[in-house]
């Protein structure tokens, strides 16, 4: 097994092509879907935590129910939508990137959603009042409210990242591992794995830990240097 | 007491100006303007081909030699889908690829019948091996018979590592079995669900058989104990077809593309890339067309 | 320009989960001096004063601001002129400048302006100096009044405070009393929830009394003055224009507080323990449930509750003069 680890160090090291583009390409849809699924579900989290209103038990019981569910599952459900012989098969977004990012984007929304609001449900409810009586309109009050609790969000959305780049259901069934294009860490992984090829995979999942270091550790001491 | 209501979205003309200073918004700004920047990128001239084909061609490495040529010189970029030649052959049906590439006759013959593919081609072939531990507990070694050496796996009650997953493969396996006249049950029997290369090494680390592949074999040979133990019978003749998914079911297919596609690996050039194409030194496809 | 009817409400309800919580028939609040909501907890208070700076509609009932009614469409209009300071306010985190500058930058005011009203409301709540100072880790009572600063700031006419002074010690609860009476004095207009009777009196120009969210009699005269004589017997109270005998102490005093119960009118002098006599023409008289409210102005107007039967022996009727007189002992000196 150690020569495996050396090949995989090598792999990194040399600056293999590929190695690199698949990183790139986790990377990217990772990125992306967090953004997205962030614009919706910081939002939504806020609306939960600062209104009490009819079926809002509901939602956020939905939404934790959600946060289990299968990364295949979600795959699978958004396969048969995004099928050209499924409901939404007209867009032609099976095996794109667009698919993937799309997959990823309602595999995080419900993580971001939920640590948001649970995080916000905490912090006091004398914050919205304030601002509202300050003068602040809902925009404002919201970026504000964004602001205050902004260690408590970051970590919500790097959570939602975590899911996400680390998942292997939706990236395979709605980006097929095509090569170039919509192969990712995981899929590789998984690809390489199942051929008995543990160089790459090994290496892959190293660049993997890197990278969720270096995400988490940068925007933590970023919040950290700020206050 | 919670009881005020306000809208998130409501767009206000002004954000606050101490909203400048926070590292946080400007990173989320940066990373979306990259994620969005990237997802407006991809565009390229002619429409992709979606090529939905079997893990043992893309695991052998052949479609590597075999793609890129016909990139070169067709401009056609290919996007390779590489699954079980079942799931293969559902991705044809529901018309999310464009063509398909896969060893499983009966089952090809089924999808073009039932009007989801056209122009089905001979494209090449190899063969399947028994693969087995040295000791052979079951002594199969040197039958030249596929179906008997099931037969006797059977009854000593070997391990036996079975795809399990619907690829061309394992249907060739339970058409095995079936012949066989058994249902193959037990704790000697194990449907891993896995590609070639995965349930290779499981039956190499449980001491089993297995049926595979050369190609996927021989491309592991160096890393396992297991070796052929079975060769050389009619039954375990390996044919792969290509076949176009027929446009008329499906007005987004790639139609054109398909075909070119098709053209290419059935012309001379295309046979030869495939013909030549070595792993470890050895040929492991031979083309049906151009012999 | 101040206004005495700065907010009138009438029949004025709010419902929380199907109760009541708030049900006030008519009311008048001024935008000068200081109004005290005195009230228990769970009185309604810290609502009502949401209502009345607009963080929160009414169920029912008339609002109005400067003759005004306050509906959806100008609520943000009371919300300018009105300013809420929660109990336990909420401090940004950063600077104390950072805090008091939200607001303003809200308002779209230059740098220059922002700056001079800063140094301005840090010098009025006195926290001259403070600028600097990362907010979230200064006291309660200096938060407190990085609260008001940040309240000021917006320079409304009236300021809405939440029982400012609720779990502090006597230093720092002196302290909000000197920012309060400083206010005022400037002729800031300030309404203030409390359920400590003694700090409502030393504070208020005039109580509203609050219970289970409904108008409740005060029941006491409240007159504003201090101490400006002491002999061996008494305190003497000096108000605008009369003077109180009241029990001897040593205490630094600015209110005098007399129930209604402990004043006796009658029409000619009466020569007993009460030391405070005063004449003076009855200005109103009303009927309470079972007694009479009635109203006699000695230069300031003092209240007594009398039954009916009283009213008629003496003779009471609007006009006519009176005696008004109490034990020095009935008076509390706040």
């Amino acid at each position: 097994m150690n020569n495996v680890f050396i090949h995989a160090a090598g792999l990194i090291l040399s600056g293999n092509r590929e190695v690199y583009f698949i990183a790139f390409t986790s990377l990217k849809f990772a990125v992306s879907s967090t953004t997205i699924s962030t614009a919706f579900a910081v939002p939504l989290g806020i609306v939960l935590s600062f209104n009490s209103f009819t079926g809002k038990r509901f939602i956020v019981i939905i939404l934790n129910s959600l946060m289990a569910l299968p990364t295949v599952v979600i795959g699978l459900l958004l396969y048969s939508l995004l099928s050209r012989s499924g409901p939404l098969g007209n867009f032609r977004l099976l095996f794109t990137p667009m698919a993937v990012i799309i997959g990823q984007s309602i595999l995080s929304f419900p993580i971001i959603t939920s640590f948001v609001y649970s995080a916000l449900a905490k912090t006091d409810a004398e914050l919205p009042e304030t601002l509202e009586t300050l003068g602040a309109g809902a925009l404002e009050k919201n970026l504000m409210i964004i602001r205050e609790s902004r260690a408590a969000v970051l970590s919500a959305i790097l959570s939602g990242f975590g899911r996400v780049i680390g998942e292997v259901g939706v990236s395979m069934m709605l980006g097929g591992n095509i090569r170039w294009y919509t192969r990712t860490i995981t899929t590789t992984i998984a690809l390489e794995t199942s051929k008995g090829e543990f160089e790459l995979a090994l290496a892959l999942g190293l660049i993997l830990i890197i990278i969720s270091f270096v995400v988490n550790f940068s925007l933590h001491m970023g919040i950290r240097n700020e206050t | 007491m919670k009881v005020s209501f306000y809208y998130p979205f409501r767009i206000y003309s002004f954000i606050p100006h101490g909203m400048k200073k926070n590292l946080t918004i400007l990173l989320l700004i940066v990373i979306s303007a990259a994620g969005f920047g990237y997802a407006g990128g991809q565009r390229e001239q002619k429409p992709r081909l979606r090529l939905a084909t079997t893990t043992s061609t893309e695991n052998s490495g052949l479609l590597g030699s075999l793609i890129p040529a016909f990139e070169a010189k067709t401009g056609i970029k290919v996007d390779v889908i590489a699954v079980g030649t079942g799931k293969a052959i559902t991705l044809g049906e529901n018309g999310d690829v464009d063509v398909i590439m896969v060893h499983a006759r009966g089952r090809e013959d089924r999808f073009v019948k039932e009007g989801y593919g056209v122009n089905r081609r001979n494209l090449m072939h190899n063969d399947f091996v028994i693969l087995g531990p040295k000791n052979d507990p079951a002594g199969i070694k040197g039958l030249t018979s596929a179906v008997e050496a099931l037969r006797k796996i059977s009854t000593s009650k070997s391990n036996f590592i079975s795809r399990g997953d619907d690829s061309g493969t394992n249907i060739k396996e339970n058409h095995l079995w079936k012949e066989a006249g058994i249902v193959p049950s037990g704790k000697w029997y194990k449907e891993a669900g896995q590609g070639m290369g995965a349930v290779i090494i499981m039956a190499n680390d449980l001491k089993g058989y297995t049926l595979s592949d050369r190609g996927t074999y021989l491309s592991m040979k160096d890393k396992i104990d297991i070796g052929i133990l079975v060769e050389g019978d009619p039954e375990l003749y390996n044919p792969y077809g290509v076949i176009a998914v027929n446009p008329t079911r499906h007005k987004h297919i790639n139609y054109e593309g398909a075909m070119t596609f098709i053209t290419y690996i059935t012309s001379k050039e295309g046979q030869d890339v495939i013909r030549n194409y070595r792993k470890n030194g050895k040929q492991l496809f031979y083309p049906d067309v151009f012999k | 320009m101040k206004h005495e009817a700065f907010l009138f409400l009438n029949n004025l309800t709010f419902s929380y989960e199907e109760e009541e919580v708030i049900s006030l028939k008519n009311l008048t609040l001024s935008d000068s001096g200081i109004t005290v909501l005195l009230g228990p907890n769970g009185s309604g208070k810290t609502t009502l004063l949401k209502i009345l700076s607009g963080l929160l509609k009414p169920s029912g009932g008339i609002l109005m601001l400067y003759g005004k009614p306050v509906e959806n469409g100008t609520r943000n209009i009371l919300r300018r002129k009105s300013i809420f300071v929660h109990q336990n306010p909420y401090i940004f985190s950063g600077s104390v400048k950072h805090n008091i500058d939200y607001g303003l930058k809200l308002k779209k005011l230059s740098g220059d302006n922002r700056n001079r009203i800063i140094l301005k409301v840090l010098n009025e709540t006195g926290l001259s100096g403070f600028q600097h100072r990362n907010a979230v880790r200064l006291s309660g009572g200096e938060k407190q009044r990085i609260a008001m600063a940040r309240a000021l700031a917006m320079e409304p006419d009236i300021l809405m405070l939440d029982e400012p002074a609720a779990h502090m010690d006597s230093d720092s609860r002196k302290a909000v009393e000197n920012t309060l009476e400083r206010l005022s004095g400037e002729g800031k207009g300030l309404i203030v929830s409390t359920h400590n009777l003694a700090f409502a009196c030393r504070i208020a120009d005039r109580i509203v009394r609050l219970e289970r969210g409904r108008l409740a009699e005060t029941k006491v005269n409240l007159f504003k003055g201090m101490v400006s004589e002491r002999d061996d017997y008494f305190c003497y109270f000096k108000t605008e224009r009369i003077t109180i005998l009241c029990p001897p102490d040593r205490g630094n005093y600015i209110s005098a507080v007399l129930p209604y119960d402990d004043v006796i009118l009658s029409s000619e002098g009466i020569n007993a323990s009460t030391q405070n006599q005063l004449r003076g023409k009855v200005s109103g008289i009303r009927k309470t449930s079972n007694l009479f409210l009635v109203t006699v102005n000695c230069g300031i107007p003092i209240k007594a509750l009398v039954t009916e039967k009283s009213i008629e022996t003496i003779g009471i009727v609007p006009g006519r003069e009176l005696f008004v007189s109490f034990k020095a002992s009935a008076v509390k000196l706040y």
